[in-house]
Parts: C-alpha cells; structure tokens; sequence
C-alpha cells in the first residue's frame, strides 16, 4: 500500500481551474462567434481550446473545474458592496455557461459549485488538501486573485490576453514580481483595496507604498503593532482611520480554504473521455478546428453530394453576373508544359465540369477568359494564366486568388493548394490530390466521373471558404495583399 | 495580385539562352575535372571514386594519415567544413575542395540549366513562386536562379549564358544597393545609419569607421570586410560565434564587434529588443506593408527553438520589407515601361536585382525609367539606390 501511494504521489498532477474567470476573459478575449442556432461560443471556445491544450501539455491524473454558485456569497455578509459596482454579465456571455458545462461533461471533467462560496474558496479547499497530501497542484485563474495559494507544490498559472498564453507563478516567482512572499499577498491586497472586486482596502495606500510596508512590519498586524513607526503623516493618518476597513478587506480577499465542499480529491480523478460524444459537441457548436485534436476514432468522412452538369458544348447561360469559381486541373508542377486534365466552373447557377477538348475548342468559353470584366475567383492565377497563354488563350478578368490570400492569412501554413485550405478551414468537401491520383511512380488519372467530381469540388470549397479568407485576409489590414 | 500577372509575362516570356556557349563550358569543365581528378590521383598514389565519402575517407584518414576531425554514423566525415580545416596538411585537400566545388557547378547548374532549356525556343522558362518563402521574397524553380554561384569565378561565368532574345538588344540589370541594411535604417530609425545613407556615405566604410574607432581614411579593405560582415549578419541576427565562423577570428573578437556595433547604432540595438518584445506580446512581426509572420516558438521554453524565433523576428521585418519594396517595384516599373514606348522586357527578379532586355537604341530611356521607378517606389527615411548596368549577356552587365 504504502508503495503504491509513493507510484501514485509521483504521476499526481491536479489541475484546478477557475471556470468563471477564465470563460470571462476569454469571452472578452476573442470575438463574438456563434454557432448555426444562434448560440453564442467565443468564451466556449476559448475555454476549450486551453483545457484541450493543459490535458494534452499535463496530463493531470485529478482535474475540476469550479464555478461561481450566484452572486450571493458568504462575503456579502460581511461587506455588503461585495463586487458591487461591477457590470452586469452580458447575456452574450451567461449563455455560454451551461454550454460549457455540456463539453466539460462531454470531455470527462469534472465541474463544481458551491452555494454562497465562490470558486476561488473551492479550489483554495481543494488545494489545501492537496497540499498536505503534498501533491502536485497546478491552478489556472484568469485574474491573480489566486495567488495566495501559491506553494511549494502548487503553481498558480494566470492567462494572459490570449487566453492560451499563461504566466506561471510558483512562490519564487511571487516574491520577484510582486516583491512579497505568499503569505503577505493577502495583506498586500488587503492594504491596496480592489476596485474591480470593490474592496476598500485603506486610500492612498497603492502597490508600492503596501509593499514597503509589508517589507517593513511584515504583516498586517505587525503594522498597527507598531504604528507609531510608520513613516509619513498623512500615511498614518489614513491608516489608523481605515483600520477598520483594512481589517475587513483582509477577511475579504482571503480565500476560505475551509469550505464545506462536497467533493474530494479523489472525486476528481481524470478518466478520459469519449471521442464520439466530444465531437458531435464540437459540430454542433461549429468547432471545427478542434476536432482535430480529439484522439481517437477517426472520424468517417461525412460529405454532402455533389451534382453537376458535364458540360459538352459551353454555353454563355452557365456564367453568372456574380462570382465564377474557375477550376483548371493540371497535375504537373511546371504548368509551362503540363497537360490540363479539365476545367470546373461554380457559380450561383450550377456547377459544371467542362472537358479539356470541350473547353479549349469552344470560343464562347474563350471569349469568357479574355473578357476584362472582374468577376472570375481562381486559385493560382499565375499557373492557369500561362498555361492559357501557352494555348493561345490570355486570361484576364480575375477578380480574387484564394492561393495568394491563404498566404497572406498566414505564410506559414505549408500548403496552400485548395485541398489543403479547405483542410485549414474545416471543410471535408474535397480530397487530397494524392487521395485521387496516387503518388509519385503509381500516380495516374482516374475515370471520368472520378475525376469530373474532384475539379468540381475544388469549385465548390473554394465557394465555401472565400468569405473566410477575404475576410481574414483584409482584417490584417495589410498592404502586402495588394502587391 | 497584379504581380502574380507580371509574373506570368515574364516567365511566359522566359530568358534566352546561349546553349553554344553552355555547352563550350561543360566541355570545358569537364576537361578541368578531369585534370584535377588526375592530380589527386597523383596525390594519393592510386585512383578512387572522389565523389564516395567512404573511399575519400579511407584514403585521407587511412592512406594518407591525416587527422580524424569528424566521424559520422558509417565512417569519416568528409563534408566541406571538416576539410577546410584539413587545408594546411595536405595539397590534396585543397583541389578535393575544388574537385567537389567545380562538380557541383558542372551537374546542378551547367547541365541542370541545359536540362530545362526548351528545345525549340531555346529559351528557359523558369516559375516564380510567390506562396513559398516565410519573408515574402520570390522563390524560383527549374531552374533556381536565386542559387547561381557567383562567388566563385567560373560559377559567375554562368551568367554568360543568359542573353537577349532578339538583336541588336542588350541585358540591363538594375540593383538596389543594400536594401535591407536601408530598410534597417528606416525601420530602427538610427540617427547614425540614417544620416549615413542620407549622406550618401559608404555604408561599411562608415561601420568601420565606427567600430573600430578610425578616421575614414584610416579603413583599410580588411576592416571594410569585417565591417561589411557584420553589417549583413546584424539584419540576420547573427550571433558571436556565427560571425566568428563567418570571418575566421574568435568568438570574443566577434562578440566585441557585435556590441561595438550596437553601442554606435543605438537605434538598431532599440529596434532589435522593441521588435522580440513586440513578437512576445502579439504572436507575430510584420512588415512595412503589414505583411505578417506568427511565431509561435517564440514563447517557447526550448532555448534553441526560442533564439531562432528571435533572430526570425529581428529578420523578417527586413528581408519581408524588402521583398515587399522589390515587388512595388516591379509593378511601378511595368505600369511605366507599358505608358511609355520604350522596347524592353522585364525577365528575371533575382535576389535584389530586376533584369531586363532592351533595344540599343533605348538603353538611357530605360535606364531612367526603371531608376526612376525602383528608387520613387516607396517612401523612406532614407534614399533607396539603385546601380543599373548593361551588357551583350548578364554577365557582363555588371
């Protein structure tokens, strides 16, 4: 037994996270996104996407999840303007919170709440017991209000701007940035008041001037111990007229580490999580991104069908006044002298295949290319226009290339051939070139309809994603896009 | 976008090449090789495969003794920097070192450039790649003109074989001198380097006149090659023992130079801790047309993957600007050349240069216009400069 809680002790790593403060700043961190229904998620994505990454960075063997139980806590007993003076949540975000709850529930995490406590005095519970069990403890809060829970094995770790961006602090970390040890944070913010959490604190006395202090007396009590000793007549005044006020702040920011909570660390251990269940969450909440982070079962590729029209004589009817996507297949890299295998052309009206000879021969189709007017959307205009220009053909009229969007979007993304930005943006519509013709020596062209289906829905993705990547590519509000 | 459709003219367009002459040199370079595969032979009393590094291991380490450097996973390492600095021990060493450089010239680029030649224009057709650098420069392929040796004599010959296409046309090639060590100065807005290029100084003179603490008359061509160094590894975040490595002197020599530089250029040392920080804060860096780079290692704890971001991040501005200024240009450039009824095309963009070909009669127009377009481009704190030249190949228009 006695072995076994040693193996135990040295893999146990609790993770202890603040669910309100963290979905708030990640609320307000990211911008307003909402699923198909109209249910709103940035918050919820933020969240995730950092639990994701701590379950994957840590590993934790213990994971809970606290939230806030009402507006009514404990505290208000003592000081009744408690957090008064804050704004009211907005809607936006107190929708999120049963949605989050959903995914913690999805992804096997346990989450918690206690009436009239808030989730600072339950991870401070729960992580006192941790320590005198001396286990590993990791707590992530988006605001430093944690701090004083701070220990030799526990590491408090506060998000940064972006939510995935976490600054951690263990005790020495503490004493370097905030020049006071663990145990005088309470009196530190108990002198410096918190406006945010409406407590009083004594005026006058900012960070700087309650750090001296503390570095002087030590403790708060220590001050008024000996406060004939403190330097500055209108310092003393104030704090002897505060004293009060000083006293209850202190009872105020420090955490109950006490509380009568219903769980124990051992309710907490983690267990994984069901894959299928996590990712029909992530569709339903629009989370693409994710889903590529959920171990597992693959997932089957769920594809809408796609109909078009193989054309055999190009007609002027098939171009829409709105955008035209313009598809040329050509598997070789050095289009000066490659083969075109076809051409697909998706607009507001249809979507169509148009065979190379059928294509190449018709002159309404040509007449198309070289028209001036702005409204086709390609991907690689360089490559389709000098492989046009080889056939006689100069291809005007471009209005946007997804190619060279994606690259402003971000250069780094290795590829960007439109398989591969689709891939980027979540759709499933298209294969990957070597899917459907094969790699290096066994490449070939598959039949007909095969490979009629796969041009078209290089059209129909790149339909799908230029909202996106116009979008994205104008919000950098770059210049380089227009070169 | 408008750039990728120049693009397209000019590698539709492709370069005219001089196959005779191509030719001439393979055969010439083959006799060279030849003769040096004889003198090493010589050397080391008996004929072997120079080009297998374990038979050229056994007989540097084994027949000829000389000492082990480096051992790789199946025997002696044998690469380039392991001989040089075996030079000194043995004749030999030396005509491997030139045996492998002239090889190299003869298979990548002699025959790698008759390979792409079309047959029947004679023309090569190179691709730009615009979506594949992480700066924003253009890339070429098939044939990549960014890597035609030109350090070594017989690899700058190469570019005798690139020629105008019609007659009585010549090849002008139009240079922007120090662009990025330019865009440094804008950029890091230091006082010094500015006033320097606003002066139209000698930009490492000034350097070396600066760290090493001289008059200018006093800069002798080894402290103009220092200074230049440090000048060109300072835009790519060199550290001491690059530049170390990069001038054969000590790493605490090139550590002193290091920060005597960024003691005179207090400007540059500001930019280069302002632009880490910045990349902390948002993630990314961007140039002056806001073209972005994210790097994500640099928060990372691996120290190596973190020095790298850093030095990413000091970089990309620059070379990104700069890649950036290159491609205004060649939009600016071709928009003037198509209102005027000057006779040149635009062919090739290389490192920092525009290449063109045009008629005899209309090399001062050219000239002006292209100057004129490349220096006007953008605005800066400091001048851009522009070297043209011209020539019957692009050899020669240097």
């Amino acid at each position: 037994m006695i072995i076994k809680e040693v193996f135990d002790l040295s893999k146990d790593e609790i993770v202890l996270i603040d669910g309100n403060s963290v979905l708030y700043r990640a609320f307000f961190a990211l911008p307003l996104l909402s699923n198909e229904s109209g249910v709103h998620t940035n918050a919820v994505y933020g969240f995730t996407n950092m639990l994701l990454k701590i379950l994957e960075d840590k590993d934790p063997s213990h994971i809970l999840v606290a939230f806030d139980a009402g507006k009514t806590t404990f505290r208000h007993k003592t000081y009744k303007e408690y957090k008064g003076g804050r704004q009211k949540t907005p809607p936006e975000l107190s929708e999120q919170f049963p949605v989050m709850r959903e995914i913690l529930d999805a992804l096997g995490v346990k989450h918690y709440e206690l009436t009239q406590y808030e989730a600072d005095d339950i991870i401070g519970t729960i992580s006192k017991q941790a320590q005198e069990n001396q286990k590993k403890t990791l707590i992530y809060s988006g605001d430093k209000d944690l701090l004083q829970l701070a220990s030799e094995h526990v590491t408090v770790g506060v998000t940064r701007k972006g939510i995935t961006d976490i600054d951690e602090y263990s005790p020495n970390e503490i004493k370097e940035k905030m020049g006071v040890t663990i145990d005088q944070i309470i009196d530190l913010k108990a002198l410096m008041g918190d406006k945010s959490d409406n407590i009083p604190g004594v005026p006058g006395v900012g960070e700087k001037t309650a750090v001296k202090l503390l570095n002087q007396f030590g403790t708060l009590e220590n001050i008024y111990d000996n406060i004939d000793d403190v330097s500055g007549k209108k310092l003393k005044e104030n704090l002897i007229n505060h004293k009060d006020d000083a006293f209850m702040s202190k009872e105020l920011v420090t955490i109950n580490r006490e509380s009568p909570i219903e769980i124990k660390i051992d309710d907490l251990d983690y267990e994984g999580y069901q894959s299928r269940d996590v990712i029909e969450l992530f569709k339903q909440y629009g989370f693409k991104s994710l889903m590529g982070r959920i171990g597992g079962e693959e997932e089957t590729v769920e594809r809408e069908g796609v109909t078009y029209e193989h054309v055999e004589e190009f007609k002027t009817d098939y171009i829409s006044s709105n955008e035209n996507y313009l598809i040329m297949e050509m598997l070789e890299e050095n289009y000066h002298n490659g083969d075109i295998l076809g051409f697909s052309l998706v607009n507001d009206q249809g979507y169509y295949f148009i065979p190379t000879e059928v294509a190449l021969n018709s002159e309404k189709f040509k007449t198309w290319l070289e028209s001036k007017e702005n409204n086709k959307i390609v991907a690689d205009t360089k490559r389709l226009k000098v492989a046009l220009k080889w056939r006689g053909i100069n291809l005007n009229g471009v209005q946007f290339d997804l190619i060279l969007a994606s690259y402003i979007v971000n250069p780094s993304n290795s590829n960007h051939d439109l398989p591969s930005i689709a891939q980027n943006y979540g759709l499933v519509d298209v294969s990957y070139d070597e899917e459907v013709y094969g790699k290096g020596a066994k490449q070939k062209v598959p039949e007909k309809d095969v490979l009629a289906e796969h041009i078209v829905r290089k059209g129909v993705v790149a339909k799908k994603t230029l909202p996106t990547i116009n979008r994205r590519s104008r919000e950098k509000r770059t210049r380089a896009a227009v070169l | 976008m408008p750039l990728s459709l120049i693009l397209a003219d000019m590698e539709y367009l492709g370069v005219q090449v001089d196959v005779d002459r191509l030719e001439e040199m393979q055969q010439d370079l083959s006799k060279r090789l030849d003769k040096i595969e004889e003198e090493i032979y010589e050397l080391a009393g008996q004929s072997f495969n120079i080009n297998s590094p374990k038979q050229l291991g056994k007989i540097l380490f084994e027949e000829l003794e000389l000492p082990v450097i480096k051992k790789t996973k199946t025997g002696y390492s044998t690469s380039a920097d392991v001989l040089e600095k075996l030079q000194h021990e043995h004749e030999i060493v030396d005509k491997i070192l030139h045996y492998r450089q002239l090889g190299k010239l003869q298979s990548t680029y002699i025959e790698g450039l008759l390979k792409v030649v079309h047959d029947d224009t004679h023309k090569i057709h190179t691709r730009f790649n615009q979506v594949l650098t992480q700066t924003g420069r253009l890339s070429s392929t098939d044939p990549n003109l960014q890597n035609i040796p030109i350090r070594l004599e017989e690899g700058r010959k190469i570019r005798q074989a690139f020629v105008p296409s019609k007659d009585d046309y010549v090849i002008m090639a139009a240079d922007y001198s120090q662009i990025e060590l330019r865009v440094l100065a804008h950029i890091a807005n230091d006082e010094k380097l500015t006033s320097a290029f606003k002066e139209g100084k000698d930009i490492h003179t000034q350097t070396a006149m600066d760290v090493f603490n001289v008059k200018e008359d006093e800069v002798d061509s080894l402290m103009r090659r220092h200074a230049k160094a440090v000048n060109f590894g300072i835009v790519y975040g060199i550290s001491d023992y690059g530049l170390s490595q990069s001038l054969g002197i000590s790493r605490k020599e090139a550590g002193q130079f290091i920060e005597k530089y960024l003691e005179s250029y207090p400007g540059v040392k500001q930019y280069m801790d302002d632009v880490v920080k910045q990349a902390k804060h948002d993630g990314y860096v961007e140039t002056i047309m806001k073209r972005r780079r994210y790097l994500p290692d640099i928060s990372s704890r691996n120290f190596n993957k973190r020095s790298f971001a850093e030095r990413t991040a000091m970089n990309t501005p620059i070379q990104g600007s700069a890649a950036d200024i290159i491609k205004k240009a060649m939009i600016d450039v071709m928009d003037q050349l198509n209102d005027s009824d000057v006779n040149a095309q635009l062919l090739l963009q290389v490192h920092d240069e525009l290449i063109f070909e045009v008629a005899k009669g209309d090399i001062d127009q050219l000239n002006k216009l292209v100057k004129n377009a490349m220096e006007q481009t953008v605005e800066l704190n400091v001048p851009l400069l522009v070297e043209a030249d011209y020539g019957n190949t692009w050899y020669d228009a240097k």
